[in-house]
Order: C-alpha cells, then sequence, then structure tokens
C-alpha cells in the first residue's frame, strides 16, 4: 500500500534554496541577497526599536491638530458674537425674558465689564473646563440642554448610517460585476436617493408608511419603531452614495491582479469579494465618511423637525430662531468636536484597512 | 535526504494520517497527479511517466476571442505539458501567451468565448466544466504565478494569510496530493497547522525568517522575497503544474536569476512548468519545449534546443537577433526603416506581412543568427572574446569640450547617501551606460544631471559651464542643451495635446514653421506625419518612445538623458528605438547618458559603462572590458546573472 514515493520528502531540492542547483552558474547563488539587502533590514530594525516613539508623536501631532480646530471654532463663534451690531448683552439675551438681573448676571459671567483680551481668555478658560455657558431663555446651563438632546440625535444619526453602510454593503456586493439589469436598478435607485432632497424622501415614507400603511408612529421617538422612518429618510441618500463609491470600488478591485490570483487559487466569487476586494473598496468608502457626518449632522435638524422627534436639531433650530446665542455657540463646537472625533477615528480606520499607510508612517 | 522522524513534513503522525486520507483520495486526475507529484526521484518519475499517465494538459486548436471588443486573442494554438515537462511560450505583448495559459484554468477573461477541438485538463475534458470544475483545478492541478508580486498578492493582506487562503480552499484537494506526493502534513485543518504548513512553504521557496515574513505584507519584502511569497501561494496546495506569466519580469537581474532557478527546482522535483514570457533568454535554460506566439498564433513550436539553435520562422529569428547584447554591438537590431517602421500602427495581421515578406528584414539578421554563432551571444562568459569591433564600434568620442562634465557629485537623503561621490565625463557623440539594480542611484544620478535635483557637494558643468548650484532663472535658457526620454512617456506628456503640439512644444517661431519642423521631427524618428494629429494614447508604446525622442530633439540638444528609455517596450519594437538613438548619436554627434538595468540593451548602444551600487560607482570603463573581464565582485554578480541563451549539448 505505501507507495515508495510517498515517503520521499516534499520538495527537497527547493528545501535547501541556496545550494546550487546543478545546472545553473553557481555563482549567483544567494543572488536575491544583492536586492533584498537594504530592504530586508529596514522591514525588521524598524519594528524593534521605534515604534513606540513614532505612535507617541503621531498621538501628540493629532491631539494638537484637534484643539487646534477646536479652538478655531471656539474663537470664531466668540468673533460672531463679538462682531454682531449691537450691544453684547441684547444679544445674548436674544428674546428671553429681559431684567436687570439677567443683565447683571451676564455681566459678571461673560465678564463684559472687564478688557476684551480678557473677556475672550476668560471665555476659553471656561470652555477648556468644559462650561458651556447658560442659556438666558431657557434659563438652564448649555452643557445640560444638550446632554439631555444628544441621546435622541445619536440613537438617529447611528441608525440612520448604519442603514446607509448596510444597505450599500449589500447593494454592492450584489451587484458589482453582474450583469447589467440589476446593476442598472441599483444605479438607478442610489441615483434617486441621492437627488431627491430628504425632506421629501421623509414626507413620501410618512405619507406611505405611517399615514397610509399605519405601520409606524408619525412622530416623536417613544420606542424603536419610531426611528425606523426617519432612519431611512437620513440613511438613504448616505445608501446611494456608498452604494455607488462601493460598487466602482469593488469592480476595480476585481479588474487587479491579485484579483487574478485569488481566483487562479479556486476562490468562489464571493469569497473573493468578501475576502479581498470589498477591502479595497473600502477604502475610498471611508474617505467619504466625513461628507457623511455632515450629511448626518444637517439632515438631523431636518429630519427630528420633520418626524417631531427632540434633539439637537431641534434645540439648534429653537436656538437659532429665538436667537438663544450662547446655544449657538455651543452647537458650533460641538459640531466641531464631532468632526474632529471623526476624522481621528478615520485615520485609525485607514490604517487599520490599509497595511501600506501604517508603516509609511 | 532529511530524516523522516525529526522532519515535520515526514514525521509518523503525518505519515499516518496521510495514509488515512490516501484511502479516500477520489479517483478524478489522481493518476495523473499522483505519477507527476510522487517522483522526487528520477526512477519514480519515469515509472509515472511510463505508467502511461498521460499529458497533464493537452491543448487542441485552442481559440480564444472577445466578442465585446472584437478582438480575436488567441487563434488555433495546440500543445501538450507532460508532467514534470516545463513548456514555454515566448512572444511579444498582445500575442495571446498569458490569455493562452489563462484558458488553462478558465480564467481567459469576463467575455471571452473559448473554443477548442480538445481541452483536456488533468485527464478531463475541460471544455464541460462547470465553475466547480474549475475551482477545483485552481490552485489544486495548476497554480498561477504572475509578474510583480506588488500587485499580484493583496496588498491588504498578509502573505501569510495568502498562502493559507489555498489551504483552506483546498482542504481536500491538499490532503490527497500530500498524502501521494509524500506522507506529508495532513490537511491544514486547524489554525495552528496552516500556519506551520505556510512557514513550510515559504521555507521551500527559499524565503528566510519565515515565521517573519508570514506576518509581513507585500510592500514590506523585497521584490525577489515577494515573488518567492506568490510561488508559496501557488504550489501550497501541491499542484502537479505551475504556470508562471511573467515571473521575473518586474525582477532585478540577480533576483530574477534566483527566482528562475527557484522554478528550476520545482521542476527539478517534477512539477511540470507553464512558462510565459516575453523573454527566449529566461526561458533557454529552463524550457524542454518552446512555442514562440505571434498575433495569436504559433509561429514555431518543438523542442527548446531545436527553436533556439535553428529557429526556421522569420519571426522567431527576428525576436533573436532584435536581443541587444554585446554580438549585435555597431549593428541594426530592426530592419532599417522598413514599410513597417514607418507605416503608423496597423492591424497586427499586417505587421505579420511585413515581417515575413520584405527581405529587408531577413538581411537585417546579423550574421550571428545562425546557429554556430548562438555560442557567442553571452559573449561575457568565455574566455574574452574580444570581438573585432563590428563596424568600429561606434564613433571614437569626439574630442573638444566635454558636452557634460561631473565631479564628485554626491546626494544624501537622511544618513542614506543615493549618490555618492560620482564623476564622469560625457563627449559629444559618445554614450555612457549607467547600469545597477533598483535602488542603486542610477535615476536619482539622472536627475542630478538634469538639474531636478541639487546635489550636496560636486558638480555638473554642462558644455563646459556650471550647470548645478545654479538658479534656476540661469539655468532656463539652457535648458534646451539638455533633455530627458523617460520610460513611460505617456506619463509625461499631457493626454490631451495632439502628438503635433507635443513635439512643437519646445520650439519657438511662427506657427506654420513650428509646424513644418515638427513634421521634420517625426520624420527623423520614423514617424509618419498623419500621426502628428493623433492623441499619445492612440499610439503604440514603441511610437509613443519615438515621440519622446522628436520632441526631446526639438530643442537640438547636446545631451541626451536617457532613463530606461526602452524598459517597458517588447524586444522588436526596443530595437526600433535604440537603433533610433544609435542613429541620433551617429549623426548628430549628440551624447548619451543611458541609464538602464539591462546590460544587454547597454553593451549594445553605449561606449563606456558605469557600474553602481549604493549610490557610489564601483566599476567604470570601456564596456567591452567591463562586461569581459568585470573587476569588481558585484559586476561580476550582475553580468553572470544575466540570462543567457542555453544552447542544447550537442551545439556546444
Amino acid at each position: 500500500m505505501t507507495r515508495p514515493a510517498a515517503q520521499v520528502p516534499i520538495a527537497s531540492p527547493a528545501a535547501s534554496p541556496d545550494s546550487p542547483v546543478p545546472s545553473l552558474p553557481g555563482a549567483v547563488t544567494g543572488g536575491d541577497a544583492v536586492g533584498d539587502g537594504p530592504g530586508d533590514g529596514e522591514s525588521g530594525g524598524a519594528a524593534g526599536a521605534r515604534p513606540w516613539r513614532r505612535v507617541a508623536r503621531r498621538a501628540g501631532a493629532r491631539v494638537a491638530s484637534a484643539v487646534a480646530v477646536l479652538w478655531a471654532a471656539a474663537t470664531l463663534a466668540y468673533l460672531a458674537l463679538w462682531l454682531a451690531p449691537g450691544d453684547t448683552v441684547d444679544i445674548l439675551v436674544g428674546d428671553g425674558p429681559d431684567t436687570p438681573e439677567i443683565r447683571a448676571r451676564i455681566v459678571a459671567e461673560w465678564g463684559l465689564d472687564r478688557p476684551e483680551a480678557l473677556q475672550y481668555l476668560s471665555y476659553l478658560g471656561r470652555l477648556a473646563h468644559g462650561d458651556l455657558g447658560r442659556s438666558y431663555q431657557l434659563q438652564r446651563g448649555v452643557g445640560e440642554v444638550l446632554a439631555t438632546q444628544v441621546w435622541p440625535t445619536a440613537q438617529l444619526t447611528l441608525a440612520a448610517a448604519g442603514t446607509g453602510v448596510v444597505l450599500a454593503v449589500v447593494i454592492a456586493v450584489l451587484t458589482a460585476g453582474r450583469s447589467r439589469w440589476p446593476r442598472r436598478l441599483a444605479s438607478a435607485a442610489e441615483l434617486v436617493s441621492v437627488s431627491v432632497p430628504q425632506f421629501v424622501i421623509g414626507m413620501l415614507l410618512l405619507a406611505v408608511f405611517s399615514f397610509s400603511l399605519g405601520w409606524f408612529p408619525v412622530s416623536g421617538a417613544r420606542d424603536a419603531s419610531a426611528l425606523v422612518l426617519p432612519a431611512l429618510a437620513l440613511g438613504l441618500p448616505i445608501a446611494g452614495v456608498l452604494g455607488q463609491v462601493l460598487r466602482e470600488g469593488l469592480e476595480r478591485a476585481l479588474e487587479q491582479p491579485f484579483a487574478v490570483t485569488a481566483r487562479s487559487r479556486g476562490l468562489t466569487e464571493r469569497a473573493l469579494v468578501a475576502r479581498h476586494a470589498l477591502r479595497h473598496a473600502a477604502l475610498p468608502a471611508v474617505t467619504l465618511t466625513g461628507w457623511f457626518v455632515g450629511v448626518l449632522l444637517s439632515g438631523a435638524v431636518i429630519t427630528e423637525a420633520l418626524f417631531g422627534r427632540p434633539g439637537l436639531g431641534q434645540v439648534t433650530m429653537q436656538a437659532v430662531t429665538g436667537k438663544d446665542m450662547p446655544v449657538v455657540m455651543a452647537v458650533v463646537i460641538l459640531s466641531a468636536a464631532v468632526y474632529v472625533s471623526v476624522s481621528t477615528l478615520l485615520d485609525l480606520a485607514y490604517r487599520l484597512i490599509d497595511p501600506r499607510l501604517r508603516s509609511a508612517g | 535526504m532529511i530524516d523522516p522522524l525529526t522532519d515535520p513534513l515526514t514525521g509518523p503522525a503525518a505519515r499516518r494520517e496521510a495514509a488515512a486520507r490516501r484511502e479516500t483520495a477520489a479517483p478524478e486526475g489522481a493518476a495523473a497527479r499522483r505519477a507527476t507529484v510522487a517522483s522526487e526521484e528520477p526512477a519514480a518519475r519515469q515509472e509515472g511517466r511510463a505508467g502511461g499517465a498521460g499529458p497533464l494538459v493537452e491543448v487542441r486548436d485552442l481559440r480564444v476571442s472577445f466578442p465585446g471588443a472584437g478582438v480575436e486573442a488567441v487563434r488555433g494554438v495546440s500543445f501538450t505539458i507532460a508532467p514534470g515537462e516545463c513548456v514555454a511560450v515566448v512572444g511579444e505583448s498582445g500575442s495571446g501567451k498569458s490569455v493562452t495559459a489563462r484558458a488553462l484554468l478558465g480564467l481567459a477573461g469576463p467575455g471571452s468565448v473559448v473554443s477548442a477541438s480538445a481541452l483536456t485538463v488533468g485527464g478531463r475534458d475541460a471544455l464541460s466544466f462547470g465553475p466547480r470544475d474549475w475551482r477545483r483545478v485552481r490552485g489544486g492541478f495548476a497554480g498561477l504565478v504572475l509578474q510583480d508580486a506588488l500587485v499580484s498578492l493583496d496588498p491588504l493582506r498578509t502573505v501569510g494569510a495568502e498562502i493559507a487562503e489555498v489551504l483552506t480552499v483546498h482542504r481536500a484537494t491538499a490532503a490527497r496530493s500530500l498524502a501521494t506526493r509524500a506522507a506529508g502534513a495532513g490537511p491544514a485543518r486547524s489554525r495552528a497547522e496552516r500556519a506551520e504548513r505556510v512557514r513550510e512553504l515559504l521555507e521551500a521557496v527559499g524565503v528566510p525568517e519565515p515565521e517573519v515574513r508570514a506576518g509581513q505584507y507585500p510592500h514590506e519584502l523585497s521584490g525577489g522575497l515577494r515573488q518567492r511569497a506568490l510561488i508559496a501561494s501557488a504550489i501550497a496546495a501541491g499542484p502537479p503544474l505551475i504556470i508562471a506569466d511573467e515571473p521575473t519580469t518586474a525582477l532585478d537581474v540577480t533576483v530574477q536569476a534566483g527566482i528562475l532557478r527557484l522554478l528550476a527546482a520545482r521542476k527539478a522535483g517534477g512539477t511540470a512548468l507553464l512558462l510565459i514570457s516575453h523573454d527566449l533568454a529566461v526561458v533557454s535554460s529552463t524550457a524542454d519545449t518552446i512555442l514562440v506566439m505571434k498575433d495569436g498564433r504559433v509561429v514555431e513550436q518543438g523542442p527548446a534546443p531545436d527553436v533556439l539553435a535553428s529557429p526556421r520562422h522569420p519571426y522567431t529569428r527576428a525576436l533573436l537577433a532584435a536581443i541587444p547584447s554585446a554580438a549585435t554591438k555597431g549593428a541594426r537590431l530592426s530592419a532599417p526603416r522598413s514599410p513597417d517602421a514607418v507605416r503608423p500602427a496597423g492591424p497586427p495581421a499586417r505587421r505579420t506581412a511585413a515581417v515575413r515578406s520584405d527581405p529587408a528584414a531577413r538581411r537585417a539578421v546579423p550574421a550571428e543568427s545562425d546557429p554556430a554563432a548562438h555560442r557567442t551571444v553571452p559573449a561575457e562568459s568565455g574566455p574574452p572574446a574580444r570581438r573585432a569591433d563590428p563596424a568600429g564600434s561606434g564613433p571614437p568620442a569626439r574630442r573638444g569640450t566635454p558636452a557634460l562634465d561631473v565631479s564628485g557629485l554626491s546626494l544624501r537623503y537622511g544618513r542614506r547617501a543615493a549618490v555618492d561621490g560620482v564623476s564622469f565625463t560625457l563627449r559629444p557623440g559618445e554614450a555612457l551606460g549607467v547600469v545597477g539594480e533598483s535602488g542603486s542611484g542610477k535615476t536619482t544620478l539622472a536627475r542630478l544631471v538634469l538639474g531636478l535635483l541639487e546635489p550636496h557637494t560636486g558638480e555638473v558643468r554642462l558644455h563646459g559651464r556650471p550647470w548645478s548650484g545654479v538658479p534656476e532663472r540661469h539655468r532656463r535658457s539652457r535648458r534646451s542643451l539638455i533633455q530627458l526620454v523617460s520610460q513611460n512617456p505617456l506619463d509625461s506628456f499631457d493626454p490631451r495635446h495632439t502628438v503635433g503640439r507635443l513635439v512643437a512644444e519646445p520650439l519657438r517661431g511662427p506657427r506654420g514653421r513650428r509646424h513644418a519642423h515638427a513634421l521634420e521631427l517625426l520624420e527623423r524618428v520614423g514617424l509618419p506625419p498623419e500621426l502628428a494629429g493623433r492623441r499619445p494614447r492612440e499610439l503604440s508604446g514603441g511610437q509613443r518612445q519615438r515621440v519622446a525622442v522628436a520632441r526631446a530633439l526639438a530643442s537640438r540638444p547636446e545631451v541626451l538623458v536617457c532613463d530606461e528609455p526602452v524598459s517597458a517596450l517588447d524586444v522588436s519594437i526596443q530595437a526600433q528605438v535604440l537603433d533610433l538613438l544609435a542613429e541620433i548619436k551617429e549623426r548628430d554627434g549628440t551624447a548619451l547618458l543611458f541609464v538602464s538595468h539591462d546590460l544587454g540593451v547597454v553593451h549594445h548602444l553605449c561606449d563606456r559603462v558605469l557600474v553602481m551600487k549604493d549610490g557610489r560607482v564601483v566599476e567604470e570603463g570601456d564596456v567591452d572590458e567591463v562586461f569581459h573581464r568585470p573587476r569588481h565582485l558585484y559586476t561580476r554578480d550582475l553580468v553572470a546573472a544575466v540570462p543567457r541563451m542555453a544552447l542544447p549539448r550537442a551545439a556546444r
């Protein structure tokens, strides 16, 4: 039963590649080393000593730039207040109750009786301590106002982002490189979802699923079912753009030489997409994430108004219409903070997805 | 030999497992596989062959077309691959060689239509294969190795993951073939077992520190190691056939030699090879059978010694003659201004006709193309076969002011010296070659000479006047004296401009005269005037490179810096461009600084040569002297690594 050949060790000639193969000139033995030397030394040595310092330096740079962005946002908000025509106290009072006590409080809290440079510095100092000031209309701390409204908005935007990403991935994977019809249908749907304004999508959804079918509540944020339609309205445009970018990325990846190699290993097309192509397609999609954070934040204002949901969007709307300057300023700074943290996360995501960026430093 | 008790591949446990698996081995194609793969010893292989195993692959009248694009890529190709045999398919780009190879894996490409009167893969009729059958063939029966592992391995995954993927896909197949191959490792079932197999495979293809390498990404490995890792992934499931499509084309010459040796070793181990290359020299040492393809057809086919020693078809002869080397020095490589060279790229079929019928083409084949003379092609090897300089071997460098005078040039990037103390003089009408492997500083030197980079120390003088260390606004008026021809002109042209406009751009004067001058220039480089209205993308590679030369000549330069100008071109097109450069040098006395990794090209064209390594010039002198009697160890390695025509024993 045991064939003699079965005991021969695998690939013995190649197992010692440096032993010269008789038929070839021996002089070139180890020839690879000539070309390989420098590159390999680098990749081997660099892994040992430097990475911590490099990571620390990069993290430091990141934090510094985040602080700079936040400072710029805070300063711009302050300038807007300072440059606005009229008395600063009037502006801060806005449409709220106007009594001498409140005015006195404003002057004390904003240090309006002190020199301008000091006013600015104390404003920055206050922010640095996490104190976003006080809304004189709502008679509450701005931080407190925002804190109660952050959660519904976070729910909405996260659900919308999730819906958008899942829809985009599913559609892209199902239609990438496929026959014309499904592909055309999907891109038509994507085009519609991108070009129709969000509030129109929202109203259509309301008309069909709430008014006619009665499946979902018309407004409010009582339970999860109230989240479905707003999340869809906010997520569909994202799914449209993301889907197109993903599909294009997938199709490009499937034409690369490594896809040929992967197919030549006997991979199914589905495995090729899942294990190789999707990751390549994710790179341009991740770039778009910055854009879609903007869509989510501005879309939240409209969507919350349309579906009568509480949240930051509603607070912002009221603050703007009621000229509640402290709240508006806080919202500006908060949006900047969201952008900064998202872009930091994106940077990390890039490095996770593409190892080439890691060693490039 | 390896001790069976200690070797992980043949250890007792593994053997038991393998024995168990052998029972379950499916009959399909197993006979053939067993016969070939099992044979590490010649005796076993003979038994396998004699045992009526039949060919691994049998192709009769294979045709592949792409109806969507209206292309017939392969038009009736027939060949067989016997177990353990190496079949080489040689041809230029567009000859259909890659499509032929990929058709064996069912990967001819999207939109392709494959037909054949017989297509047998692993003893089964592949014409009736469904997707599942093909998937079993891919990796399990034949592994594919493509050019440039930087893009042929998934750049986002570690090489270990890439190799392990084959093991996961071919769990059953791998077990089967390994069981028959050697009482080797069983199926790599667990993660740890797979990791162990990956390590063994990397070791088997000569990758040092396999554990470390398995965790690295392709871009972290050197070109040679990357290519070895790609080969490891191709052989992971123990296929009896390796299809290697230009496996060494992107590599430095010494690295290429290593990869070729590795493939030869796999072949010696009993694996059949289908080797695709544009370079006859690359395949000559390994191939048993050679097919020469042109325009989708096989123009010549036969045992390697016969094809190499006595090529019958004019195209094969032209291909052999077009290879630049020491032996071709001073001779034209291409047919002298044949209609082919002047015509715009017509349909390929017409070009065939031109080569076949044009008597000039045959005349152009230098005397060396007769069988006996082939031995002298690698003249570097033998005793100083100093050839009687044919036709005086280029003009003696004209005296007078040097066109270019470089002294003690250095440029550092951080601690690393990209160029380190390089000095040379280039006289009018002289061609100076700069050779070295990637990273040796050749291109940096070219950029310094062009004044695109400033040296940290040293000086460049152009036509006797300082060129480096001079403010750009003083240099601008003299920029026309030194021009660049780069490797890929498509990247350096504005794709929206017409050829006429591109060539006329450096010219001055009224529009009509500029246009007329541009047409003259096109004619000088052998391009017809009607090409002036086309855009770069519509041209063939050779035509583009001619346009680049025409544009460089427009300002009547004294020095032409050529950075790998023919590296991306097919050998016959390369021949035309080299002839053109030689002509410009002879006729106008233009000095050439010719940067190339190809020693043959440099030897053919240049009078003197600098050999660079790590930014330094390690050897310099007369080309014949340097390449025939290299003094520096590195030059010797380079010269020795140049693939050469292996000639049959009979002819020696």
